[in-house]
């Protein structure tokens, strides 16, 4: 269903030391990603790790302190050109509660300028793929989390970008309703679409993700795919994604807490890190 | 831990909260509201005293001569009727947010209904008495130095205490009667909004007609002459020349003895209806449960929505009208605009709040039957304001969550603030132009006067929403505040409505300068004598005056095309942090 530029094979999110500080706060460090078009990409991280500040840099929503960043090869300082080929799903849907699930996906098709006879087919599509097509015509006020999240997930692919940002798609999902946006998910990459996945469901990005990133702390302290992820874990004493992603966020609460006790006194040298603290060794 | 604790523990919570709330924050609005409390505590408390030793001597000399069982039935009588009124407004309390719990699943599964809704009542009794307990000593001290009569200082205190336990009580129980009738009922729910209005508009005819005090003259006697006046009677006891009893006052205390525990166990009651009853609409519950969990709510939605559809018409059919003039984006965005100001009505309500200033004015043309020739002029300034703050003075607040999902969409800047310019005009312009052109012609001003104030109106108003709608941009609020005791809504920042009304106020003055000579020379004459204080030997001549206000409304008519285009700029460029 991507209908974006093409890039002749390019990768769809590409980043180059991309960073962001609020004030004294370091959100993201000097994060480098390239991510090649039609992948599913799990971005996964502690509470506070800085995945919802990337995904609003790589939207425009939010400025970088430094560094740069591309969708689709259109730069995230270029807000005009970059709505065209990108989708967002905040992990709260954005909503209006007075209107009706229909009235709300009319309204964001409207907005992206989507003809009405087309919004309409394509409305009805998924109302019906996603069990609500006998709701449509009720207010979003009366909807249940599961049911704001799934309007949220079809206004957010209305206009078939070719690059979707997901914060927690599953979140707050039945079982079937979960399964139905995993199988959306699948779909939507087997037509080249690429989607940047934030979740802390890991059994979704094992599932779904072709490659996953961990960050934590703002730096990307892990990336590869989840089976490479995974064995290179069973070569110790780990089996499994959330094994890795707790032995990865652990080693580095431990190295960070020491590096910034160690900094108050000398110099610490970055190459001296271990294996595991560097993405580059898992990729 | 025992009832009594929970209790306590409730009550000792919810003002926590409460307190925390109104001092937590270090925000312009929160400092200026708890200095507005103690300005207000502190003039209650010292002016009453003044005022009661006052009065006090005045009785106590005999220069105040009434007939002693009179003066005691007036007392009956004003202290009844401030009864009444409490009630009221505790009522209104509870219809609005202080009927529901915070929290309530949180307390519901923990303690006894009877304990949390003890506790939650007890709360608005120490409200009651923090505004009251300090000025009534006041007053009471006074009353006592004045008079000699010790008990006056003791008796109005008492009378808080037990007049605001029967008070706070009841009009707790009332509101949550009308709470749960509102909320409950699926037909008073469904036409809730409109039900408002409508009680909104008796009040202000009462008030407008003077019905409102003819109920309060007529409420006078009846509860001078129940239990409720006894209460007269525990405040005024030994003052000289009332003929207070001191049967009555001690019947006061039994009448609080009796009433309370009756009222708070009716509450109970109520409150094990209300509490635990489904809303009657899906949507309108109190807190952010999950829907899933009432499976009803949605049949009941279903149907609010069908009766919402068949009074609308097909949603889409207004969207597909406006593209015929305006581009799909720009017509989506004034679509959203109606949509939600008539599926809640109520959020915008804070727009007919200047109204309130002319309460006496409405209130004279009812009882005259003549506008005066003022009103028009006010009304073009009127108009022009609320032209400006309906859709246009916090465009980026009133998109909410929604904001970030609008910035990514084909909607630009200039589709951005046109489309909200254009829903508040196309609404405003007629309706504003109507109101004036009537009013104009019901006053005795002349025609050819009340044709150029029907034009300057439309003109106005246009100024105003390019004006207002750079500044809400620049001014921008997201959370959502009480525009009712019942109602939150997402309104203009205090910022916003201050800048954008003072440039309203300003343009106004400078017009009437430049156009009006009497205006100018009154003008003029006023100033000189306010700034002749500052600067001696100060004058400020009309021609003087003239230049200044012909400079300023130069000044004054730039800005709005520059708002405008700031607003343009700063959606283009908006960002999140």
């Amino acid at each position: 269903m991507a209908s974006g530029r093409s890039l002749d094979g390019g990768p769809a999110i590409e980043t180059d030391d991309l960073t962001k500080r609020f004030g004294d706060v370091l959100a993201v460090d000097g994060l480098d990603l390239s991510i090649p078009q039609g992948d599913v990409y799990g971005f996964l991280g502690p509470n506070g790790s800085g995945k919802t500040t990337t995904m609003r840099m790589l939207t425009t929503l939010t400025r970088p302190t430094s560094g740069s960043a591309r969708v689709m090869g259109v730069d995230v300082t270029n807000r005009r050109e970059l709505i065209s080929v990108v989708g967002y799903l905040p992990e709260e849907p954005p909503l209006f509660d007075e209107l009706t699930a229909r009235e709300q996906l009319q309204h964001v098709a409207a907005l992206h300028d989507v003809p009405r006879d087309l919004a309409t087919e394509r409305i009805d599509r998924y109302l019906e793929r996603f069990d609500l097509a006998a709701q449509a015509g009720r207010r979003l006020e009366g909807f249940s989390t599961g049911m704001r999240k799934k309007v949220g997930l079809i206004a957010t692919i209305l206009h078939e970008p070719p690059v979707i940002f997901l914060d927690e798609p599953t979140s707050g999902l039945d079982p079937r309703a979960a399964r139905t946006v995993k199988d959306l998910i699948a779909e939507l990459s087997g037509g080249e679409t690429t989607v940047f996945l934030s979740t802390h469901i890991l059994s979704v990005v094992d599932e779904l993700a072709d490659t996953v990133g961990v960050l934590h702390r703002g730096r990307l302290v892990a990336e590869g795919d989840p089976d490479r992820l995974k064995h290179r874990a069973e070569s110790g004493d780990e089996q499994s994604l959330e094994d890795v992603f707790l032995s990865v966020t652990a080693d580095h609460a431990e190295e960070a807490d020491e590096a910034s006790d160690e900094a108050s006194d000398e110099d610490v040298d970055r190459e001296t890190s271990e294996p595991l603290d560097q993405p580059d060794s898992l990729r | 831990m025992s009832a009594g604790g929970h209790v306590l523990r409730i009550t000792r919570i919810d003002v926590t909260r409460m307190v925390r709330k109104r001092t937590g924050k270090r925000t312009l609005g929160s400092v200026t509201g708890l200095l507005m409390f103690g300005v207000l505590i502190l003039v209650a408390t010292v002016g009453g005293a003044w005022g009661g030793r006052a009065i006090g001597r005045a009785l106590a000399s005999g220069s105040l001569e009434f007939d002693p069982a009179g003066a005691a039935s007036a007392a009956r009588g004003l202290v009844g009727v401030f009864w009444v009124i409490g009630v009221a407004m505790f009522a209104l309390r509870s219809v609005g947010q202080r009927g529901t719990l915070t929290n309530a699943e949180g307390i519901l599964t923990v303690v006894p209904t009877r304990e949390a809704y003890v506790g939650i009542v007890l709360a608005e009794y120490v409200y009651f008495l923090l505004w009251t307990l300090v000025p009534a000593a006041g007053i009471g001290v006074g009353l006592a130095l004045g008079s000699d009569a010790l008990w006056p200082a003791v008796g109005l205190p008492l009378l808080m205490v037990c007049g605001g336990l029967t008070l706070s009580a009841t009009g707790y129980l009332v509101g949550l009667g009308i709470r749960h009738v509102i909320t409950r009922f699926p037909f008073v729910a469904r036409h809730r909004s409109g039900l408002v209005v409508l009680a909104f508009v008796v009040y202000f005819v009462a008030i407008f007609t003077g019905g409102l005090n003819q109920v309060v003259v007529n409420l006078f006697d009846p509860v001078a002459a129940s239990p409720l006046g006894w209460y007269g009677d525990l405040a005024a006891l030994g003052l000289p020349g009332v003929a207070s009893q001191a049967t009555y006052a001690l019947g006061a205390v039994g009448v609080t003895a009796v009433l309370a525990p009756l009222v708070i166990l009716a509450g109970i009651r109520v409150a094990e209806r209300h509490w635990f009853a489904d809303p009657a609409l899906a949507g309108e519950v109190d807190s952010d449960s999950d829907a899933d969990a009432d499976p009803s709510s949605a049949e009941r939605g279903a149907a609010g929505d069908a009766d919402d559809a068949a009074f609308h018409g097909s949603p889409d059919r207004l969207g597909a009208a406006l593209e015929g003039v305006l581009s799909r984006p720009t017509a989506a965005l004034v679509t959203l605009a109606w949509r939600r100001a008539i599926r809640a009505p109520l959020k915008l309500l804070y727009a007919a709040y200047p109204l309130l200033f002319l309460v006496g004015v409405i209130a004279d043309i009812f009882q005259t039957g003549q506008v005066p020739a003022y009103l028009p002029y006010g009304l073009v300034v009127f108009v022009a304001w609320a032209a400006g703050v309906v859709f246009t003075l916090n465009p980026l607040g009133d998109q909410g969550s929604v904001l970030p999902a609008t910035v990514l969409s084909a909607v630009t800047g200039h589709r951005f603030v046109a489309a909200h310019v254009f829903a508040g005009l196309v609404v405003a312009v007629p309706a504003g132009t109507v109101l004036v052109a009537a009013a104009g012609l019901l006053s005795p001003l002349e025609l050819e006067r009340v044709a150029l104030l029907t034009a300057v109106a439309p003109v106005a108003m246009v100024v105003a929403g390019t004006l207002s709608v750079g500044i809400g941009t620049a001014f921008p609020r997201f959370e959502a505040t009480n525009v009712t005791r019942s109602m939150e809504a997402v309104v203009p920042s205090p910022w916003a409505f201050v800048l954008y009304s003072l440039h309203l106020v300003l343009t106004a003055a400078a017009v009437g300068v430049v156009v009006e000579p009497a205006v100018r020379s009154l003008a003029a004459s006023l100033l000189s004598l306010l700034l002749s204080t500052v600067l001696s030997r100060f004058t400020l001549s009309p021609e003087r005056l003239y230049v200044v206000c012909a400079t300023l409304l130069v000044v004054l008519l730039v800005l709005p095309p520059l708002s405008y285009r700031y607003a343009v700029r700063t959606f283009d460029e908006y960002v999140l942090a």
